[in-house]
């Protein structure tokens, strides 16, 4: 059985390259839905036009198809509600001069 | 899912502007340093259109387009025209830029007229990529409009530069060719260079410091305000108008800069990346080069309007030198130190995300060596300037020696980012 906590946690060893913070602290992960062995992931980025969307919603893809027991998981990259600063946790935030 | 760098054209076609436009800039200080006298002795030497012209086009014009080719698919979400016309167009380019330079320092109009020619079909054919490109958006944005804009201006400033160099060869302009040369030069540096910088820096700038804003901040306002300058200016130096209308223009176009500096600072003070990263510092060390290069500017029109004589050379020549080295130069090396990381984290890392540990773009180089390069840029391109503006000849060579350790320097860091 796959929780979403375990999900979360797999998420967060996906980092934004450029920002050196995990998409989990970033806040970029707007839910996570789990129906059988079908994990999708709903998600934003930080700006639109970010030559680095790819590679993080990949990763993201990725890492959660690599957790056991996940058959398919799948990527929804959604631009409403936009990212703002204030979905960063705490130790995002430090990690970022705050 | 929106993926963005679908658009991306392969590494090689980027690569291969930025590695010409490193080679130039290399070749570019170590040449200012070996010909610190002739800086000294006289600024409209062949020497001198040789060294600006390797600047211009191998240095400044070559990584805007490796960039451009880089960064439009990705900034506009939109895939470059033809990647052919970019590949084919780099050797012409390549090949038009060392032509010319070399024929400037041998002052052989033949050659001049040759090798323009075919930069001449190179520019053109890069602006026909770019426009077809920008073509197709279904809608054309800011930062759409200031890189079309900017390719315009780009051919505008080749096709009268050609136009000045078939003069020298025929001299059928007469009096006019000091007109025309006045005219390529302030399109090139402010409609070229200057408006793809800052319409460029208004997506980057925001995006890596993460400055949240609503809207576009003002970027529409200064990119009428700064065309309009531009479009006075020029025009005022092609038909020989009295300088106050040069003048006015070029007012037109300060408080279009002056705006966007505004409109920068206003990023950087709400900016949630508190950190300022080594390409920060050099953006930050560009804009108040621009900021310097403006009151300057200013301060020798003050002097003309107030009567008090022409401009000395060595000052024109220091405000130019201080422009390309300082505004110009610092931004692009500031944005080598992402692009070259970014390409090869792509290029090597992106598809292992999230399937195993891979470093992030500032472990791509040496960022303490790149921080000492910096500092040893500043310090060699202040000293140069100084020396340049005094006429002081140990000064100056001086400064250009630190200045090429400097560029060397941080061109080996931007280098060695291909060993990671």
């Amino acid at each position: 059985m796959i929780s979403s906590e375990a999900v979360m946690e797999a998420l967060r060893t996906v980092f934004d390259p450029e920002l050196g913070i995990n998409v989990v602290d970033l806040g970029l992960i707007y839910g996570v839905e789990i129906e059988g062995d079908k994990v999708s992931v709903k998600m934003t980025l930080t700006t639109r036009g970010c030559p680095l969307h790819d590679s993080i919603a990949r990763g993201v893809r990725s890492a959660v198809k690599a957790l056991p027991g996940v058959g398919d998981a799948t990527v929804d990259l959604v631009w409403e509600p936009a990212w703002t600063p204030e979905r960063m946790t705490e130790s995002a935030r430090k990690e970022l001069g705050h | 899912m929106d993926l963005n760098t679908e658009n991306a054209p392969p590494l090689s076609l980027p690569l291969k502007y930025i590695l010409a436009c490193l080679g130039s800039f290399l070749l570019l200080t170590a040449l200012l340093w070996l010909h610190s006298g002739d800086l000294i002795s006289y600024y409209r030497n062949p020497t001198v259109l040789g060294l600006t012209h390797l600047a211009t086009l191998g240095w400044i014009t070559m990584i805007i387009m490796g960039a451009a080719y880089q960064l439009i698919p990705v900034v506009l979400q939109v895939p470059i025209y033809s990647e052919n016309i970019g590949h084919f167009g780099f050797y012409l380019q390549a090949a038009g830029s060392a032509g010319l330079v070399y024929s400037f320092f041998k002052f052989d109009t033949n050659s001049l007229v040759f090798w323009g020619a075919l930069l001449l079909v190179s520019g053109y054919l890069f602006g026909f990529n770019i426009f077809r490109t920008v073509m197709s958006l279904s809608r054309l944005d800011t930062t759409a409009w200031w890189i079309t804009a900017a390719t315009l201006y780009f051919l505008l400033t080749i096709t009268w530069g050609w136009i000045a160099v078939l003069n020298l060869r025929m001299g059928f302009l007469e009096f006019l060719g000091q007109r025309v040369i006045g005219f390529h030069a302030l399109l090139g540096f402010v409609g070229w260079f200057t408006a793809i910088i800052i319409g460029v820096g208004y997506k980057l700038i925001p995006m890596f410091a993460l400055a949240h804003t609503e809207g576009e901040g003002l970027s529409r306002t200064i990119f009428a305000l700064l065309n309009a300058g531009i479009i006075l200016s020029s025009a005022a130096q092609l038909l020989g108008l009295p300088w106050i209308f040069t003048a006015a223009g070029l007012l037109v176009a300060v408080l279009a800069i002056g705006l966007f500096l505004q409109d920068i600072r206003h990023f950087f003070e709400v900016r949630r990346r508190r950190k300022l990263d080594l390409t920060m510092k050099y953006v930050i060390a560009s804009l108040v080069s621009l900021a310097l290069l403006v009151l300057a500017g200013w301060l020798v029109w003050i002097g003309l309007a107030l009567g008090l004589g022409p401009i000395p050379p060595r000052i024109n020549l220091a405000i130019g030198f201080f422009g390309i080295m300082g505004w110009v130069s610092l931004m692009i090396l500031g944005q080598l130190y992402k692009i070259v990381p970014f390409l090869v984290w792509y290029n090597r890392y992106s598809s292992k995300v999230g399937l195993e540990p891979v470093p992030l773009l500032k472990d791509m180089f040496d960022e303490t060596w790149g921080h000492r390069f910096f500092g040893l840029f500043l310090a060699g391109l202040t000293l140069s300037t100084a020396g340049l503006a005094s006429g002081a000849s140990v000064l100056t060579s001086v400064g250009l020696a630190v200045l090429a350790l400097a560029a060397w320097g941080s061109a080996a860091t931007i280098i060695d980012v291909f060993r990671k």
